[in-house]
């Protein structure tokens, strides 16, 4: 049986968009969602229910299914789309039926609450796949559809996952670099999100592009120290899946950075995520703080905003224990 | 049960000579046709280099060529026509699979088989000649095996066994030898050292039984390929094999966590060669084994050329305490005579690419799940090689069986004293660094009533951690009061080296040999017990 459908497991707005991109594409595309209603909805009437409003009508190439063995049955590659907390459910239902040809490249920014797991490692533990690769950077859904010029990077040990991945997804628009870096685009890609919440606290205490300089350039040294942390390589954090994604997140105001805003305001976590529904940075920041505490990794970023977010620092606390940071060589 | 498969090795020898030759010289062919960068001028040619740099440095009789001999390579390969350069390529690989092809002698098998655990029991008995008359303990009473051994004597009668154990001494293979033929498996082939061979009785037994010869000073390509390639072939003739896959007995005595791929790759080689060929028994299975000591005979060497500064650490080294014959048989008298054991755990089976393996020799996912492993290996539907692919799955393996080596090693009485200490100390002198901190400790003294307390904190640690199953106790550790594990580890310390460990100086116990306290403590590194001895990690670095 060919196996030349893309899988793509989750149906949210980033599972769709990447079913969708790779049906435009000319391959077809199975898309897996737990909910059989909304599986046989997304067939009948190829538009999301949820609305994604620039998606519009699906592409005729994406097939919705609620049966996971047929996502490993008809593709070679298996996409993961879901969040950092439904990743090890997700993950293990695939297990009882994916075997060692396959391919599964998650596209999940965050590291497992709780057991810092990255993804890939989850897989690893909880499946006999081997062929593992991370999706990630700066690549977003709404430029993907209007065919403006972006990338990601997928990363993985094995070349055979990365071509797969570049032949599903490049075109014209998204060019996909890739890394054999796994274990720092992974940790890079959570990371962003921490450094972006940092970005929208700094944007609305309405500090200059200076201290916005000064920020990034700092935060992406910590990022870099937190890549190797992990095994990975530090000059990761300055490519697309680190810097590439904390530079996006600013530019489009995306959640983790008015995440930062309302927590300039003074909102607690619970009335953020109120607001605007879960937020993995927040969990990624407790896990790199636990992180750098146990390695003994300089974090002060993530230090700061963890003070802010976990243990009630005021905002003026967290500013001023930034600035009285000692004046070290760069 | 069958007749083990090395009895058959002297019928096959020159076959399998013969196929490790064909095999290196037509992958080498056909790999400077595909690309020029290996070419068998750029092979040679780095044999030659390589060779005469070693040689300026010293010659042995081991040397198959000379000096002169790479010399002239080196001057006429560039004009040598294809037809000379694959001429020359052939007599070499052809040198090294003769030379690395080892033997076996069914008789001197039977006659080792025989003698060794007699032998083994005088050694341990030696230290009151009494004992052999009056209370004679066995070789079993000294030596405990642990693990999987019935599913691995169900493993060698569908499939091909890889042993890989630690690395702590040369006597190791010895030990090993002994605990396979004692756990109901077969014997096996070996790389041994080509150094070891020069001990001639050692040499005897070796070459006598199934030992193959690594030459670890070679260091170019074209050698470790034939290597490679022997160690393939014996593994697809379905020959149980023995890697250390650390490379080199642990300088340190830390648990080897890098491990040499190359040999544990031929695993993975055979396993796809199995199945294209469609032989009928086509699994490897490799078994990590830890061989716990409680006094290793080469520490001082050992642990000296750890620490050395000067960047001139050897990785073969010659003139340790185990080329002293006087000195084993000190280590014998002083040590195995006592109340003294060494644990050897068999690790749960695992296939190349690190799954667990159950009992019907069928691999099992993390969740229990039976995985077919031939999907591992689909190009376009169908089992191939892929270079890139293959190396990936190596390394896996490679950590799966790192894990394996933490998980199965047994906390024995000396490594859990020594661990205790070396905490101790280091938490008194935190702004040391190691080197500094080894001369400083040097005479130091702890009051016996400290060491206590912190041991029951270590033993609470790990009896915790032997819960979840991330290690091992040994019968003292696990079941004597503090006191009494402290006195007994204190003794057995001070038992075999020159200098002893520690020694007990009234209510204080004191350090005598600081590096052999490092040593010895370095086996329980890598836990993170040392957070249950210091203060914890993020206090520090909330400072």
């Amino acid at each position: 049986m060919s196996r030349d459908a893309v899988g793509v497991v989750g149906a949210g707005r980033w599972g769709t968009i990447l079913a969708h991109h790779v049906a435009r594409g000319g391959r077809p595309a199975l898309l897996y969602t737990g909910d059989a209603g909304l599986a046989a909805r997304l067939n009948a009437e190829h538009v999301h229910p949820a609305g994604f409003a620039d998606l519009g009508k699906i592409a005729d190439g994406v097939r919705a299914t609620a049966d996971l063995g047929e996502i490993t049955r008809a593709c070679h590659l298996v996409l993961l789309a879901v969040s950092a907390s439904e990743v090890r459910a997700a993950i293990r239902a695939l297990g009882d039926t994916l075997d060692g040809s396959h391919l599964v490249v998650h596209a999940v920014r965050g590291l497992e609450p709780g057991t810092l797991s990255p993804p890939s490692r989850i897989v690893r533990e909880e499946t006999c796949a081997r062929k593992v690769g991370a999706l990630l950077g700066p690549a977003r859904g709404d430029e993907l559809l209007a065919g403006k010029p972006s990338a990601a990077v997928v990363a993985s040990r094995f070349p055979e996952v990365i071509a797969a991945t570049q032949e599903a997804l490049a075109d014209s628009a998204l060019r996909i670099y890739s890394n054999s870096d796994l274990a720092g685009v992974e940790a890079a890609g959570a990371a962003a999100g921490i450094l972006a919440v940092a970005v929208g606290i700094c944007l609305e205490l309405q500090f200059g592009p200076a201290t916005l300089a000064l920020l990034v350039t700092r935060g992406l040294a910590e990022m870099a120290r937190l890549c190797a942390a992990v095994g990975g390589k530090p000059e990761t954090a300055f490519g697309l899946a680190g810097l590439g994604d904390v530079l996006v997140q600013r530019e489009s105001d995306s959640r983790d950075v008015r995440a930062g805003r309302l927590l300039a305001h003074g909102l607690r976590r619970e009335a953020i995520e109120a607001e605007l529904g879960s937020i993995d940075a927040f969990e990624a920041v407790r896990t790199f703080r636990d992180l750098s505490l146990r390695r003994g990794v300089e974090a002060r970023t993530t230090a700061a905003v963890h003070g802010l977010l976990y243990e009630g620092w005021p905002m003026a606390e967290a500013l001023e224990r930034l600035k009285r940071l000692e004046q070290i060589p760069e | 049960m069958a007749q083990p498969k090395i009895f058959e090795f002297m019928k096959e020898r020159e076959d399998i000579v013969r196929e490790v030759s064909e095999r290196v010289v037509q992958e080498k062919i056909g790999e400077s046709r595909r690309s020029p960068a290996h070419g068998l001028e750029y092979v040679l040619n780095e044999a030659a280099y390589l060779e005469m740099q070693r040689l300026e440095k010293g010659s042995s009789k081991l040397d198959l060529r000379p000096y002169e001999f790479w010399q002239d390579l080196a001057r006429t390969v560039g004009r040598a026509s294809e037809e000379e350069k694959i001429r020359i390529l052939r007599d070499l690989v052809d040198a090294y699979a003769r030379d690395i092809a080892g033997k076996f002698t069914p008789s001197v098998y039977r006659f080792a088989s025989r003698i060794l655990p007699v032998g083994l029991s005088v050694l341990f008995n030696a230290q009151d000649p009494k004992n052999l008359l009056f209370d004679f303990k066995g070789i079993a009473d000294r030596i405990i095996l642990q693990g999987e051994m019935e599913t691995l004597r169900r493993l060698v009668q569908v499939g091909t066994l890889v042993v890989v154990p630690t690395h702590s001494s040369n006597l190791d293979s010895v030990v090993v030898g002994w605990a396979l033929e004692a756990a109901g498996l077969p014997p096996m082939t070996y790389g041994a050292g080509k150094n070891l061979f020069t001990n001639r009785l050692m040499s005897f037994f070796m070459h006598n039984l199934g030992a193959y010869k690594v030459d670890r000073r070679i260091r170019h390509g074209l050698y470790k390929h034939v290597l490679k390639t022997y160690s393939e072939v014996l593994l697809e003739r379905g020959y149980h094999s023995l890697f250390f896959p650390g490379g080199t007995r642990s300088r340190s005595n830390h648990l080897e966590t890098r491990l040499k791929l190359g040999l544990l790759g031929s695993a993975l080689t055979a396993y796809t060669n199995n199945l294209i060929a469609a032989r009928p028994r086509p699994k490897i299975f490799i078994c990590p084994l830890t061989i716990n000591y409680h006094l290793v005979l080469e520490a001082e060497t050992l642990i000296a050329e750890h620490l050395r500064q000067d960047g001139g650490a050897r990785y073969i080294i010659e003139d340790d305490e185990f080329s002293d014959i006087r000195k084993i048989f000190q280590f014998a008298m002083n040590t195995m005579g006592m109340e003294y054991t060494i644990y050897m755990r068999f690790g749960e089976p695992l296939d190349p690419f690190g799954n667990r393996v159950d009992e019907a020799g069928e691999s099992r996912d993390p969740r229990g799940r039976g995985i077919d492993t031939t999907r591992y290996l689909w190009v376009d539907g169908r089992v191939a090689p892929d270079r890139a692919r293959d190396a990936e799955y190596t390394r896996e393996c490679g950590r799966a069986v790192a894990d394996a080596f933490r998980r199965h090693t047994v906390a024995v009485s000396t490594a859990f004293l020594s661990f205790t200490l070396f905490q101790h100390l280091r938490e008194r002198y935190p702004d040391l660094d190691l080197y500094r901190l080894l001369r400083v400790i040097r005479g130091e003294s702890i009051p016996v009533a400290t060491v206590r307390e912190r041991a029951d904190r270590l033993r609470e640690s790990l009896r915790n951690l032997a819960a979840a199953g991330r290690v091992h106790l040994s019968h003292d550790v696990e079941r004597l009061s503090t006191p009494d594990l402290v006195e007994k580890a204190v003794r057995v310390l001070g038992m075999y080296h020159a200098t002893p460990v520690v020694e007990r100086r009234g209510e204080q116990i004191a350090v005598t040999h600081p590096n052999l306290l490092y040593y010895y403590a370095n086996r329980l590194a890598g836990y993170g017990l040392e957070a249950t001895t210091e203060e914890p990690l993020h206090e520090q670095a909330a400072q």
